[in-house]
């Protein structure tokens, strides 16, 4: 018998992708001087209370992916636990996106809310 | 529990989600940044919790971390695979298969004429020897595809 999610875990699945990678726009843009993917993990889960429900090891594709997308910069640091790791800033072009997609959220939010009024 | 049992589990899991993961430079660079996260989140969970085992510590980490197979999952919706590689492959694996029949037609075409001793007729005829070597070779076929998936 197949398990499918419900309704509204579904909704919630496709919701938090989209939603995740602007978080994690916003968590770099607040550390002009970088942060690493621990730190960004650490940040995501408690900022939102655990709400994006993130199991952190997937949080890597997503930063990959953006670091394509050259929204995110990669540099190398020394770690005390082991070898370098990377440290994310956001380019400019990940600045522009993100003050582009918070715009887009609080309109959408706005209009949604008048929507239920 | 001593430290290498604790690498042995952070070594097991990475390995685990090595073999999920699309062979490449940019899974690798996944796997150092996975390292990494474990390593941190360890150093970070021993310090907030000095009385608790290092090998009890890794296991909460990593089921932090996740399945390997959801980041696979997520790896592919962020990396989905090129139209051009999809038909590079599935070229390749075309070529493999028309070789493997051509070698397999040649071989049994051999053996089916070459006589076995004294007798003038040969000990087994074409199609026989075709079967015969088409089973081998689908057996290799299969071998040799479990062990790339068995390597680490």
């Amino acid at each position: 018998m197949r398990n499918d999610p419900s309704f509204e875990e579904g909704w919630k699945i496709e919701m938090r992708r989209g939603l995740l990678e602007y978080a994690v726009l916003a968590i770099v843009k607040r550390h002009q001087e970088g942060i690493h993917g621990y730190g960004i993990a650490r940040e995501l889960e408690e900022k939102t209370d655990g709400l994006l429900e993130v199991k952190e090891g997937t949080l890597y594709p997503i930063l990959h992916r953006l670091r394509e997308d050259r929204l995110l910069n990669v540099r190398a640091e020394r770690s005390d636990t082991g070898p370098s790791r990377k440290v994310y800033v956001l380019t400019g072009e990940g600045d522009r996106v993100y003050r582009e997609l918070s715009f887009m959220l609080a309109r959408m939010y706005e209009k949604l809310e008048a929507l239920s009024r | 529990m001593s430290e290498r049992n604790v690498e042995d589990v952070i070594g097991d899991y990475v390995k685990r989600t090595r073999k999920v993961l699309p062979k490449g430079r940019e899974a690798e660079d996944l796997l150092d940044d996975l390292r990494n996260h474990i390593l941190d989140s360890l150093a970070d969970k021993s310090e907030q919790k000095p009385g608790v085992s290092q090998l009890e510590l890794v296991g909460e980490v990593l089921k932090e971390l996740g399945d390997p197979e959801d980041i696979a999952r997520e790896f592919e919706s962020t990396h989905p695979e090129e139209p051009a590689t999809r038909r590079r492959k599935t070229i390749r694996l075309v070529a493999r298969l028309v070789f493997a029949i051509a070698v397999v037609i040649v071989a049994a075409a051999v053996v089916s004429s070459v006589p076995l001793g004294q007798q003038e007729e040969p000990s087994v005829d074409f199609f026989t020897a075709f079967i015969v070597l088409m089973v081998f070779a689908v057996a290799e076929w299969y071998v040799r595809a479990w062990q790339t998936r068995s390597v680490d």
